[in-house]
C-alpha cells in the first residue's frame, strides 16, 4: 500500500447483472484530499460510494481491487430509512458520539435545538433529517467522509452550514452531487462519470395575450383544528390565511418561501388531496396534477414505464421517452430498473400527460435532480404548456430555477402570499 | 382508546351471539338420543325439554342467556347437572398449566433459535420449521408418543401435551421472527449503523430488535389463538384433563350452555390479549404513538 494513502481503487467496477453501474476506475485519496463524483443521473455515483463503504447491494457484483485504510464516515443520501425510527435525533447520534452531552453539543451546532433533538426521525424535517446523518457521520471521527448527495434537500442557509461543517473537518473527502457549486465551494477534484452537460434552461414560452384563467383561488383559509383530551375542538395556527391567486393557461408561477409557510399546503388544497376552511378553489373540470419531492416514489415499481404512462394518457407511447431523455426502447421495462432520477423523469411526464389543458404543481420535485434531468424535464413541460395551454405551479426554494422557468415569482411568508 | 375498547366489547358479543345461534339451528339437541330409546316415549323427553327450556326458540334463550352471562351466571350443564362456573373453573386452571409454559417456551426457543439463525444468516432452519408449522397436531403428537415410547419415558403428565404444544409454538414464531429478524439485519439504518462502528451488543439491542419487534408483538395474539386451538386436540390425544376433552364431549353431548361458556371465555381471553398486544405496539413505536 503506498503510504498516507486512504482509499485506492484500481480498475473498480461494479455490475448489477449484466449491467455495468460505472467503471472501470481508478481512484487514489490521502489524507485532506478532496475529490468530487459528478454524472448524470443513473451514472452510478451512489453505487460507487456504497462500494467504498462496504454497503453494496449483495446482488451486486464487483470486479478490479479496492483497499481501503482509516475508519470511513458514510454519509447517505437523505430517506426517511437512513435513520432508525425508534431512536430520537439525540440518541442517533449518542449511538456513535459515545455519550448524550456530546451528540447535543454536536446536533445543537449545526441548528437542532435541544427540544428538536428529542424528536424522532418521522417528525423531523428532510433538511433535519440531513443533518442528523452528517452529525452521526462525523461523531465517529472518521478519516475519509463519503456524501452521497449531502445537500439535496437543504436551503440556501443549511446548505451553507453543511458544507462549512464538510469544509472545516480535517477528513479527506469523497462527495457526490450533481450540484457544481458544491464543488467549487468544497475546492474539490471532480471526477466526472459522465461528462459535463450544458444544463442551461430555455426561458419560457410566451403566453397567448387571451389566455383563459387555468386555476383560480379566492381568499383561501385554513387552520389546523385538533381534539385536546376532552375532545373539544381547539384551533391550531393558520396554515392558509387569505390565499388569493389566478394562473392563466400556458402560464409558469414559481412560489418560494421558507419551511412551513403553507406552499406544500396550498399545493395539496390546489390538488383536491386536502380540505380548506373557507374560500374557493376553481381549477375547472379537473384536478391539479401534483408531483411532490421525491417523485419517483409515486410510480409503482412492479409496473412497466408503459403501463405507468398510459395511466394517465391511454395514447401514450415510446416517443415520450425520447422526449424526456430517456431510450424508447425502456417503455415495457419495469420501473424498478430505472434509477432515482430516471424515475423521477418518468413521473412528472406522467403528471404532464395526465395534466393535459389544466393545471401541474411541481412541489419541490426538481431540487434533488441532477442539472441535465433538470434540462429535459423542463423543456418537456414547456413542450406542453405551448402545444396544449398548460398552466404550472412551480414551488422552489432554488432562485435559478425560479427565475429560469417562471413568467413570474410569488413568494409566501405565514400562510399569506406577498 | 374508547373506541377501541368499545370495539371488544362488539366482538365479543358477536362471537357469543354466532356461537349460540350456529350451534341452535344445528340439528339435534341434547335429547337427541334418548328420543331413539324403544324405553322412553316421546311425551316425557318433551317434558324433560320443556322443563329445560329447550322447547324456546333461539332467539328467546339467547336473550336470556345474555342477562344471566352478564350476572356472572353461565348456566348449568345438562350432562353433568352442575353450574358451569364450577364445571370449567378447574379445567381452565388444567389448561392454562400447559397453555401458559408452552407459549413461554415456544416463543423463547423460537425466538433465540431465530436470532441465531438470522446472525448466522443460517436458512437451514427455515425449510424445517415450515414443514413442521404445516403438520397438523395429530402427526406431532403422534411423533412425539411414539419418542417417548421408544426413550421409556413415562406417558402421563403434564410434560407430554406441554412438549405437543410447544412444537406447535416454535414453528410458528421462528417463521416470523426468522423474517423480521433478516429484514430489520438488512435496513439501510442498521447496515449504516454498522458501518460507523456500532458496537454488536449495541447493533442488536438498539437497532435490529426494535425494528423486528413490531411484526412480533402483532403475532402475540394470533399465536395463543394457535395454541388455544391445538391445546384442545392435544389434551384430548394425551388424556390431559383441561378444557378440550370436556369441549369435545359437550359438543358431541350438545351440552349448550358449556359450549357457549367455552367459547366465549376463550374469545375473550384472546380479545383481551389483542388488545394488550395494540397497547404494546402504541408504547414501544414512537411512529404510532406521536403522529405528525
Amino acid at each position: 500500500m503506498i503510504g498516507g494513502t486512504l482509499v485506492f481503487l484500481n480498475t473498480w467496477s461494479v455490475y448489477y447483472g449484466a449491467h455495468r453501474a460505472f467503471g472501470p476506475l481508478d481512484l487514489r485519496i490521502g489524507a485532506g484530499g478532496k475529490i468530487g463524483i459528478a454524472g448524470a443521473s443513473g451514472s452510478g455515483k451512489s453505487t460507487l460510494l456504497a462500494s467504498i463503504c462496504g454497503l453494496l447491494d449483495p446482488a451486486a457484483r464487483t470486479s478490479g481491487a479496492i483497499e481501503i485504510t482509516g475508519r470511513i464516515g458514510y454519509i447517505p443520501q437523505e430517506s426517511l430509512n437512513s435513520l432508525s425510527p425508534h431512536l430520537t435525533a439525540l440518541d442517533q447520534v449518542a449511538e456513535i458520539a459515545g455519550s448524550r452531552e456530546r451528540a447535543s453539543q454536536l446536533l445543537a451546532s449545526i441548528g437542532i435545538t435541544t427540544d428538536r433533538q428529542n424528536f424522532y426521525p418521522h417528525q423531523l424535517s428532510g433538511g433535519e433529517r440531513q443533518r442528523v446523518l452528517v452529525q452521526q457521520a462525523l461523531a465517529a471521527n472518521p478519516d475519509v467522509l463519503v456524501a452521497d448527495e449531502p445537500t439535496a434537500n437543504l436551503d440556501e442557509a443549511n446548505e451553507a452550514l453543511v458544507l462549512g461543517l464538510l469544509e472545516t473537518h480535517q477528513a479527506a473527502l469523497i462527495v457526490a452531487s450533481h450540484r457544481e457549486t458544491v464543488f467549487d465551494r468544497l475546492q474539490c477534484r471532480v471526477l466526472r462519470l459522465t461528462p459535463r452537460v450544458d444544463a442551461r434552461l430555455a426561458s419560457p414560452p410566451p403566453i397567448p395575450e387571451a389566455a383563459h384563467v387555468t386555476a383560480r383561488v379566492d381568499a383561501l383559509t385554513k387552520t389546523y383544528a385538533h381534539r385536546d383530551f376532552f375532545l373539544r375542538q381547539r384551533q391550531g395556527p393558520h396554515i392558509l390565511d387569505g390565499v388569493s391567486l389566478v394562473i392563466r393557461a400556458g402560464e409558469t408561477v414559481a412560489l418560494s418561501g421558507p419551511s412551513g409557510a403553507g406552499k406544500s399546503t396550498l399545493a395539496r388544497c390546489l390538488a383536491r388531496r386536502e380540505r380548506w376552511d373557507s374560500g374557493q378553489i376553481d381549477t375547472g373540470n379537473r384536478p391539479a396534477q401534483l408531483v411532490q419531492q421525491e417523485p419517483s416514489e409515486s410510480l409503482n415499481p412492479r409496473w412497466t414505464l408503459a403501463a405507468c404512462l398510459r395511466e394517465a394518457a391511454p395514447q401514450a407511447d415510446a416517443d415520450v421517452l425520447e422526449r424526456i431523455g430517456l431510450s424508447a426502447k425502456w417503455f415495457e421495462r419495469s420501473v424498478s430498473e430505472l434509477s432515482e432520477g430516471q424515475r423521477s423523469r418518468v413521473a412528472i411526464a406522467r403528471a404532464v400527460l395526465a395534466a393535459g389543458d389544466g393545471l401541474l404543481i411541481l412541489d419541490e420535485s426538481l431540487a434533488s435532480l441532477d442539472a441535465s434531468t433538470v434540462r429535459d424535464v423542463a423543456a418537456f413541460v414547456q413542450d406542453a404548456q405551448q402545444s396544449s395551454g398548460m398552466a404550472c405551479l412551480l414551488i422552489t426554494h432554488r432562485l435559478d430555477l425560479a427565475a429560469g422557468l417562471a413568467h413570474r415569482a410569488l413568494s409566501m411568508e405565514q400562510g399569506r402570499l406577498r | 382508546m374508547i373506541r377501541r375498547l368499545g370495539a371488544c366489547v362488539l366482538q365479543l358479543a358477536a362471537i357469543s351471539f354466532i356461537a349460540f345461534y350456529l350451534f341452535s339451528v344445528a340439528p339435534g339437541d341434547f335429547y337427541s338420543a334418548e328420543r331413539l330409546s324403544p324405553q322412553l316415549e316421546g311425551r316425557s323427553v318433551d317434558q324433560w325439554r320443556a322443563a329445560k327450556g329447550l322447547d324456546e326458540p333461539w332467539p328467546e334463550r339467547y336473550v336470556l342467556w345474555c342477562e344471566s352471562a352478564l350476572r356472572g351466571d353461565f348456566g348449568t350443564s345438562l350432562a353433568y347437572g352442575v353450574p358451569v362456573a364450577r364445571l370449567i373453573a378447574p379445567r381452565i386452571l388444567k389448561t392454562a398449566l400447559v397453555l401458559m409454559p408452552s407459549l413461554a417456551l415456544g416463543w423463547a426457543l423460537a425466538f433465540s433459535l431465530a436470532a441465531w439463525a438470522a446472525r448466522r444468516r443460517d436458512r437451514i432452519l427455515e425449510p424445517v420449521m415450515s414443514v413442521a408449522g404445516m403438520s397438523p397436531e395429530v402427526i406431532l403428537v403422534s411423533l412425539l408418543l411414539w419418542l417417548a415410547v421408544w426413550a421409556g419415558a413415562p406417558l402421563a403428565g403434564a410434560w407430554l401435551p406441554i412438549a405437543g404444544l410447544t412444537a406447535i409454538v416454535v414453528p410458528l414464531v421462528f417463521l416470523h421472527a426468522f423474517s423480521a429478524l433478516t429484514t430489520a439485519r438488512e435496513a439501510n439504518f442498521v447496515r449504516i449503523a454498522r458501518s460507523r462502528g456500532v458496537p454488536r451488543t449495541r447493533l442488536w439491542t438498539r437497532f435490529i430488535l426494535p425494528a423486528a419487534a413490531n411484526p412480533l408483538v402483532s403475532l402475540l395474539g394470533p399465536s395463543l389463538a394457535t395454541a388455544v386451538g391445538s391445546s384442545l386436540v392435544i389434551e384430548a390425544m394425551t388424556g390431559w384433563p383441561g378444557l378440550g376433552p370436556l369441549f369435545l364431549e359437550a359438543v358431541q353431548a350438545r351440552d349448550y350452555d358449556v359450549v357457549q361458556a367455552v367459547v366465549v371465555i376463550l374469545a375473550a381471553a384472546l380479545t383481551f390479549l389483542n388488545l394488550a398486544a395494540d397497547l404494546l405496539l402504541y408504547r414501544i413505536d414512537p411512529r404510532i404513538r406521536l403522529r405528525v
